[in-house]
């Protein structure tokens, strides 16, 4: 493969990877697909009331 | 240097560095037209309006929908009401400063918390309602169990700091910043904690991260604020408005003896007790106390780190925006009962602390703490660390004197 190809191909695969990380990581695609606008938000843990 | 290790750094630069540098020019180019094209959203508009409900009573957390929002919201700008901010002491007892107050004094008072409700939910809660806590009568009963903790947990933000306050706390431009960054800053170390970040938790979580964050915390934050911005549409954070229509309630005269009642309150309860000498109450005793081979448990007080005490930092920013914004407000320090705590001394430079934070802002407090069994007051608390009718009298007492006696 020559180098132009080369390169090329790699700056197609860190823009994959970058556009990924930003639309998959960052913000949620399925968010901006299906906006939701109120999010009822809970802890994941129940505290367990104790004495201290 | 070799030729091999030449060669590849060559390679590296080339295959690599160059690629990623071009990528990263793409991607701001594509950011910087797409942005361009888009149109700005203006988050919609949410109005909760409605008649003030609670006058009196307790909301044990303020999931209950717009209601429950309103009456909080109403009980801080209603300047005739006291709103009780608390944690685990709060129950339905009529002796409760929220219960007593307006049914013997037609004094309005509506209470707010159960247990973990702590420091930083309270400071977000009238952080929401900052528009209203001005000269706002507000009484913060403070346990020191809660300086044993790591602060505020994520259940009881969830169930306090409901979805439209967060809402309203993004939107209102006359809060301070650094409380939006302490905010930002909870989310961000509970992130993994919550099922999921609300687009108002993001946006103070992104406020944070570009102000105090690490630099992969920033570029992150970045590059969110900036996708977000891009297709705001989809994530829109709604503008609430409060419109509460206020209630008032008809005073009353009080003309009980105020000795012969708090006298008779404790004997009630010293005389209540047949189990054990920890002035505990029979029910709390069997169930808590004593061990299933009938062993007295024995609580012990440890030592407090005021080095890394969250929860003292959030008591810190709490007295700083009350102060801020003129609250007409108290504090209580309810004791822990010295006859089943070990050590309660250890708690004093705890107290010594607090109290000085108040003194220093000139702001009224009722201090209950009781280091030894000498100084404690049998019948305060009901139990190890709950208030008895005998202690939320002394409260209502405080209350009356500091706000009504004189009106």
């Amino acid at each position: 493969m020559s180098i132009s190809k080369q390169i090329i191909k790699n700056t197609l695969i860190y823009f994959l990877l970058i556009f990924g990380y930003m639309y998959l990581y960052l913000v949620d695609i399925d968010q901006i697909l299906f906006p939701q606008e109120n999010m009822e938000v809970k802890s994941k843990i129940d505290f367990v009331y104790q004495q201290f | 240097m070799s030729a091999k290790s030449n060669t590849m750094i060559k390679k590296l630069f080339l295959f690599h560095l160059v690629p990623f540098t071009l990528a990263g020019l793409l991607i701001c180019g594509a950011l910087i037209w797409i942005s361009a094209c888009t149109a700005t959203y203006c988050g919609s508009t949410y109005i909760i309006s409605g008649e003030q409900v609670r006058t009196k009573g307790v909301y044990d957390n303020l999931i209950y929908g717009d209601q429950a929002e309103l009456d909080f919201i109403a009980s801080l700008k209603n300047k005739n009401q006291l709103t009780i901010f608390g944690s685990s002491e709060f129950t339905d007892a009529p002796l409760c400063s929220y219960n007593f107050l307006p049914d013997s004094l037609g004094i309005q008072s509506l209470g707010i918390g159960h247990a973990h409700h702590q420091c930083f939910s309270i400071l977000c809660e009238l952080l929401a309602a900052s528009e209203y806590v001005a000269k706002s009568k507000i009484c913060i009963v403070l346990s020191p169990s809660w300086f044993h903790t790591y602060g505020t947990n994520t259940e009881a933000f969830a169930e306090f700091v409901r979805p439209h306050f967060i809402e309203k706390i993004v939107h209102e431009k006359s809060i301070d910043n650094k409380y939006k960054i302490a905010i930002g800053k909870y989310i961000h170390e509970h992130r993994n904690e919550f099922t999921g970040i609300s687009n108002g938790m993001a946006f103070l979580k992104d406020e944070y991260c570009l102000a105090e964050g690490n630099w992969l915390d920033f570029i992150n934050a970045s590059l969110h604020k900036k996708l977000v911005s891009m297709h705001q549409n989809s994530f829109p954070i709604q503008n609430i408005i409060y419109q509460p229509k206020l209630k008032n309630m008809e005073r009353k005269e009080w003309v009980a003896d105020k000795n012969k009642t708090m006298q008779g309150l404790q004997q009630t309860f010293l005389a209540s007790i047949t189990t054990n000498k920890l002035y505990v109450n029979d029910e709390y005793y069997n169930l808590y106390v004593k061990d299933a081979d009938g062993i007295e448990a024995i609580g012990e007080i440890k030592e407090i780190d005021f080095d890394n005490n969250q929860e003292l930092e959030d008591f810190k920013l709490l007295v700083d925006l009350l102060v801020k914004k003129n609250a007409n407000c108290s504090f209580v320090i309810q004791p822990i009962n010295p006859y089943y705590y070990q050590y309660a001394d250890r708690n004093i430079p705890l107290i010594d602390t607090l109290t000085k934070i108040l003194d220093k802002h000139n702001l009224p407090y009722l201090n209950m703490y009781a280091p030894t069994k000498e100084a404690y007051d049998p019948g305060v608390l009901k139990d190890v660390m709950h208030l008895g009718d005998y202690g939320w009298m002394k409260i209502n007492y405080f209350l009356d004197s500091l706000y009504y006696e004189h009106q």
